[in-house]
């Protein structure tokens, strides 16, 4: 049973205390997070994530507040635990500059650029002094080389300090201060039109320098890597970026870089060094957050029930302890919408044989085309009574959906009606005696499933979107730690709030529906750019979602389980191959790699599926299993909103294609294809 | 996005985000059940949700962020702009201060009604949310013209303040003022008299500005004519469409308003208001969504009681 | 903490002419109703209408003769203004100034204030009209720029310290939950604490602003009571009363909090804000911020329904100061 406490209201690293980090900080796969960080090695890493994907997360486990209190948990001293490290993590964040000062204001750019690299400078080496003059206190070893450390770390400087204590705190004071100027100078600049500061010391000195000192001067730290972890790089300007590349690119060991940005952050790979640009695999490794968790669909599932799990010990959730994988899966009320079972039937209301809206609206469209000579085959009411009838599972209203289905698709290919009934009865007969038999049929009930139960509960007038169980949830999430923290949350929230009693029993399906209605919403509005692109963006998603919808709740759909679409990319406009970038890279669109060579041009076309966390909008699918393929000309024109007579036109052709009885050809074509009964039959 | 699961999510945030969780879930769906889904033709539930979903509650700390308000802006904020400009605009803060710490000690707050009244009530979060003195707070009886003492008279005092928290028809501040004022400026003729409510209609403003013989009547919040429910020119329904629809609210409220309330089946005086507070419901809000059962509806389940279990 | 409410601040009628005795009044043109009337209810023998470049409207679209156009970012613009303010004879530090900052844009109705203050200034009068309706209610929008850079206001930045693990970043959310969003975003990793305008300007509009605000990371009622703040939406000064208090309780608990103001809400809050800022924190870790967009929709609303005029008084600004840092 459930406490009526929400485990999940803390949605973002950012809120959650070092502690907090530590104790719900979950390995992937093991150990395998050393693996993906490489936090000793030399070489820098440029870690990407979309909004949500943990890399705050990792970057802060990484770093020193972090170590320390994993080594006071281990009873280490803090140089013995760096050392046992390999490496110290120095954390910077990029926004807390404030840089976009740095430009403007009446002086000229090259002003600005050696200010901001004197003022990066002080701010690095402030951290790192920071963090000595907490170790030393502790450590009898760093204290007595003090001294004689700060002696060198002032050499360093082309206009040393002087007159200042020579031990951290004096060191740091004087950084402090400096830096502290500097910001005044800067936002005064606009009344007192010059800077009287001096740069003291040469880019790098710092940052580099002192790594060195460090490592020849105390023993523990012979062999211990200085890594500063850079984060929100998108927070600075392209210029800033540049020099941030220079000193990845003229990094000196001891120290290396980890830089954190956003998928859209990086705004340049150039460096002032020749104006040479950093190459991924040559300066830098590059890890891409949420690619990782999304391209290992079992890796992604352990590490979030993982993550569950622990939010539920963390903030005790469950009455029952400790919390296991079934546990987590029990606590939400799953249907059973399998074919077999009976839970879909009494859902739909337990409709008398051949009663069904199904089954009405097959009457309907049978008795038109009748009427009007577009049913193949048909000539009588007798006949059409006949088909119906044979379209009856009694109690199995999905097998019923899927001999309709059957039907559809061979009138689409003009066969004679009757006839294909009669075969499709016997069919579905043939599956029911044995299922787990290797058929057509079967494969038809497998992919098909999804979307016919969708149909089922629509025509039934039942609003839901058909997710449910921790699963499902998990798959929802595409890879991103946040949006399964933040459905979760929303779903625990309307569990809590529907409960009567003290504890909650099972998390209801319809708390489930509206939690993931909830986080649809929250996701298309929360990974939105602003203006035109935004706009842009969002029409063309949010008129993909109208395409595969009507695909699933069509006659015949083109594709089954359709969440996504291929293209030959290279044929896109300009402006078309931007949004889709953009929406790549706010999580709108997912490429899935591997695309398929296209028969006809031998070229290889780019696939897309669309963030399935968005799918209960629409109450799409949210397996990955239809692509359907378009033409260059139709993606430009979908995303492009000022297009919108072309789209719908665009929309219902693709309806029409998918409907009963023309299926999208003329009425002559139709005739021509059906002017013999059983010339165009194929034999079973 | 007018549908019945649209307004319950925005019915659930606001819950969350405003109405402090007075109206959690399984509260919503018990009022709910005692409408029907249709009725005439009318989807009462559909129109309720609408109805309740433009419900305007102020809690706990927005009720003593208010006061703070009442206090500055209609107090203290005159006295010192009088000051400032009875000394030339001065900005002499000591001056300033202390004059206004002198004029302060000559004001005497009290509640309109009897000392259950909810307005009365809210008097003592009044003076501990602008830490005054309780001296500064007496009852009627302490004033001049009704007692004999002279503590709170022409001697000691220049203003007689009068808190209450809802004027929505100004029948009840007319009604005392006929008394109070009078007596206080029989025995204090320069005294000043004011009447602050924290909430007031427009219209009950006018009203009791023109015949009630308060020297100043002002509220923090006030609420025009189309925060009336059904009002003509109604704010909820006046860019709406199909199937919200003004009229068939108004007959469903009517209808259920007629057989828990009969007196005021669209609240006091029909202020048809949907206006709550964290330490009460006013009763000039719909009945429908305060009143308790009674034995031609005893399944009834209010959403905002009038007197909250919580709160007393 | 300082207490702002010493200011003057009045209604001002609509039914006849104001009486105010300016020599120089400046407007901003939006497009909208309530300014062009306000221009017409002001008088001064000199009347000046800005006209930003994001509203993209003509010059000849403005009801008055002076139109300045205002260039580049916020300093040059307001620097510009003021040159050409001394060019046409106008001594700042003694004429009588009126300054309608309804369709100014933010950052400049800030950077105003204070470069008034450095050129000798002594007292403005700031007017804002209300409208009737608002178009759309709690829908509407007042950017449209593709563009949208969140920085510090020119002229209200602050310093920085590295031990940044307190980032306190105090929001007043407006109606436009994209900008709202564009500076969640900036400052992800400050701790958030919103200030509603209440009493709100109309009467349902509190409510509507907290559900607008509303989102998963938005911190709700129980779990944040000191992270909600209310302040009255047409008074600058309660604005720059509450942020006084918020950043003093703050401070308290630890000196070296770094702030970051957002003041989205009502212009008369910017205003506020950055009185506060001019009084209270010059040299200090406070900024204030803004989404930056390159276009703005003009005018989003109907009629006038009331009109303020606040009195702002740098040396009532002095001598607060002066009496706060005791």
């Amino acid at each position: 049973m459930l406490r009526k406490v929400n485990p999940f209201r803390v949605t973002k690293a950012v809120d959650l205390s070092d502690e907090e980090i530590e104790s719900l900080w979950i390995n992937v796969g093991g150990n395998d997070a050393d693996t993906l960080f490489q936090p000793k090695s030399l070489v820098p890493i440029l870690l990407m994530g979309g909004k949500g994907s943990g890399k705050t997360h990792w970057m802060r486990y990484y770093s020193y507040p972090l170590q320390l209190l994993r080594h006071k948990s281990e009873r280490l001293a803090p140089l013995a635990g760096l050392s046992r490290d390999g490496y110290i993590g120095i954390y910077v964040l990029l926004g807390g500059l404030n840089s976009e000062r740095f430009r403007g204001r009446g002086q000229s750019g090259e002003v600005w650029r050696s200010l901001f690299e004197y003022y990066f400078e002080l701010w690095l080496a402030q951290e790192l002094l920071h963090i000595l003059l907490n170790m030393v206190q502790e450590e009898p070893s760093l204290a007595a080389v003090e001294a004689g450390l700060c002696d060198e770390i002032c050499a360093l400087f082309d206009d040393p300090p002087h007159d200042i204590p020579k031990n951290f705190k004096g060191l740091l004071d004087w950084c402090a201060n400096a830096q502290r100027q500097l910001d005044s100078e800067v936002n005064n600049v606009l009344f007192t039109k010059s800077f009287s500061t001096r740069i003291r010391v040469t880019r790098g000195k710092l940052i580099f320098g002192i790594p060195k000192l460090l490592q020849a001067r105390v023993a523990e730290l012979q062999r211990v890597v200085f890594s500063y972890q850079l984060d929100e790089f998108e927070n600075i300007s392209e210029q800033q970026q540049k020099y941030i590349n220079s000193l990845v690119r003229e990094r000196q060991a001891p120290s290396t870089f980890r830089i954190g940005s956003r998928l859209y952050g990086v705004k340049t790979y150039q460096t002032y060094s020749d104006d040479e640009e950093n190459r991924e695999g040559s300066e830098f490794d590059r890890v891409v957050l949420d690619h990782r968790l999304r391209q290992d669909q079992r890796q992604w599932e352990e590490f979030a029930f993982r993550l569950i799990q622990r939010r539920l010990e963390v903030y005790g959730a469950l009455t029952d302890a400790p919390v296991s994988y079934d546990s987590v899966e029990r606590i939400f009320e799953v249907p059973d919408y399998s074919w077999s079972g009976h839970e879909l039937f009494k859902t739909i209301g337990s409709p008398a044989v051949g009663q069904a809206p199904h089954f009405k609206k097959l009457e309907e469209k049978l008795g038109h085309a009748m009427d009007g000579g577009s049913a193949p085959g048909l000539l009588n009411r007798n006949q059409l009574e006949e088909v119906l009838r044979c379209m009856i599972v009694e109690g199995r209203p999905l097998l019923e959906k899927i001999n309709i289905l059957l039907l559809y698709q061979e009138w689409a290919r003009g066969h004679s009606l009757p006839r294909a009934a009669a075969a499709i009865r016997d069919k579905a007969a043939e599956f029911l005696r044995d299922p787990r038999a290797r058929t057509s049929y079967a494969t038809k009930v497998q992919h098909f499933a999804s979307d016919m139960t969708a149909q089922l509960l629509r025509e039934a007038g039942k609003r839901q979107p058909l997710y449910f169980g921790i699963k499902a949830f998990i798959r929802m999430s595409e890879g991103l730690p946040r949006t399964l923290v933040v459905t979760l949350k929303n779903i625990w929230d309307w569990a809590i709030y529907k409960t009567r009693e003290e504890y909650i029993d099972k998390i209801t399906q319809d708390a489930q529906a509206q939690g993931v209605i909830d986080s649809s919403e929250w996701f298309m509005e929360t990974m939105r750019k602003p203006g035109h692109f935004g706009t842009a963006i969002r029409t063309g998603i949010e008129r993909f979602a109208r395409l595969f919808e009507g695909n699933r709740f069509s006659d015949k759909p083109t594709e089954c389980s359709l969440l996504g679409f291929s293209v030959r990319e290279r044929d896109l406009a300009d402006s078309t191959k931007e949004l889709i970038l953009m929406a790549e890279q706010r999580s709108f669109l997912i490429k899935i790699s591997h695309g398929e060579i296209d028969r006809n041009t031998q070229e290889r076309l780019a696939k897309f599926q669309l963030n399935a966390t968005l799918a209960p909008k629409w109450n799409l699918p949210i397996a990955r299993r239809g692509i359907a393929p378009f033409s260059p000309e139709d993606i430009d024109l979908i995303f492009d909103p000022d297009r919108n007579e072309q789209f719908e036109r665009l929309n219902r052709s693709w309806i029409e294609r998918m409907t009963a009885p023309n299926f999208g050809e003329s009425k002559r074509l139709r005739a021509a294809r059906q002017s013999g009964p059983g010339l165009f039959e194929h034999s079973k | 996005m007018l549908d019945e699961d649209s307004l319950r999510r925005k019915i659930r945030r606001l819950d969350e985000a405003v109405w402090e969780r007075r109206v959690p879930g399984h509260s919503l769906d018990d009022w709910l059940n005692s409408f029907s889904p249709s009725n005439h033709g009318i989807d009462e539930r559909l129109q309720m949700l609408y109805l309740l979903s433009n419900f305007l509650y102020f809690g706990v700390r927005e009720i003593r962020h208010l006061l703070r308000v009442l206090f500055g802006d209609l107090c203290r904020g005159p006295i010192l702009r009088e000051i400032r400009v009875n000394n030339h605009d001065t900005i002499d803060l000591d001056l300033i201060d202390r004059s206004y710490a002198v004029a302060l000690g000559r004001t005497r707050f009290l509640g309109v009604g009897n000392p259950s009244e909810s307005g009365v009530h809210l008097l003592y979060y009044f003076r501990q949310e602008n830490k005054l003195a309780p001296s500064l707070f007496i009852n009627q009886i302490q004033l001049p013209g009704v007692t004999v003492l002279e503590d709170h008279g022409p001697k000691h005092v220049d203003r007689y303040i009068f808190i209450d928290d809802l004027c929505a028809t100004g029948d009840q501040a007319i009604d005392y003022s006929q008394w109070v004022v009078q007596t206080i400026k029989r025995a204090h003729s320069k005294a000043l008299v004011a009447y602050f409510p924290l909430f007031a209609t427009t219209s009950a403003l006018k009203r009791v500005r023109r015949e009630a013989n308060f020297d100043r009547v002002a509220s923090v919040v006030e609420l025009d004519d189309t925060f009336r429910c059904f009002a003509d020119n109604s704010r909820f329904y006046s860019d709406v469409d199909a199937p919200i629809s003004r009229d068939a609210a108004r007959e469903t409220s009517l209808y259920y308003g007629s057989v828990l309330c009969p007196r005021h089946p669209l609240g006091y005086r029909e202020s048809q208001l949907a206006l709550g507070f964290s330490h009460n419901t006013p009763d000039n809000t719909l009945p429908i969504f305060w009143e308790e059962p009674n034995d031609l509806l005893p399944t009834w389940n209010p959403v905002f009681k009038r007197y909250s279990k919580l709160y007393s | 903490m300082i207490s702002y409410d010493y200011f003057y601040r009045d209604q001002l009628p609509l039914d006849r002419p104001w009486q105010c005795n300016w020599d120089l009044f400046i407007s901003a043109w939006d497009g909208s109703e309530r300014v062009r009337q306000t221009l017409q209810l002001a008088s001064a023998p000199l009347k000046i209408t800005l006209l930003h470049q994001e509203y993209g409207l003509s010059e000849a679209s403005v009801p008055t003769d002076r139109v300045f156009a205002l260039r580049g970012d916020e300093a040059e613009g307001i620097l510009e203004l003021v040159q050409t303010l001394e060019a046409l004879g106008v001594n700042l530090a003694t004429a009588r100034l009126g300054i309608d900052i309804t369709g100014m844009i933010r950052p400049h109705i800030a950077l105003l204030t204070k470069i008034l203050r450095a050129n000798g200034v002594q007292q403005f009068d700031a007017i804002y009209s209300e409208p009737i309706s608002y178009a759309e209610r709690e829908h509407t929008k007042f950017t449209s720029g593709d563009v949208i850079e969140v920085r510090e206001i020119i002229g209200f930045e602050g310093r920085n310290t590295i031990t940044n693990s307190r980032e306190v970043l105090i929001l007043a959310p407006g109606f436009d939950d994209a900008l709202l969003r564009e500076i969640v975003s900036h400052k992800e990793h400050a701790t958030k604490v919103e200030i509603f305008g209440l009493p709100s300007l109309q009467p349902d509009m509190y409510q509507h602003n907290v559900l607008k605000a509303l989102g998963p990371d938005t911190p709700l009622p129980e779990e944040t009571s000191d992270l909600r703040y209310f302040a009255t939406a047409c008074d600058p000064f309660a604005m720059a009363t509450e942020l006084s208090a918020i950043i003093a309780r703050h401070k308290r608990r630890d000196p070296n909090t770094r702030f970051y103001i957002a003041a989205l809400a009502t212009k008369i809050q910017t205003l506020g804000a950055a009185l506060f800022y001019l009084t209270e924190c010059e040299n200090s870790t406070v900024s204030l911020i803004y989404p930056f967009a390159s276009a703005h929709l003009p005018g989003p609303s109907v009629g006038i329904s009331r009109a303020w005029v606040y009195r702002i008084d740098f040396r009532l600004c002095d001598v607060l100061s002066r009496r706060g840092s005791h």
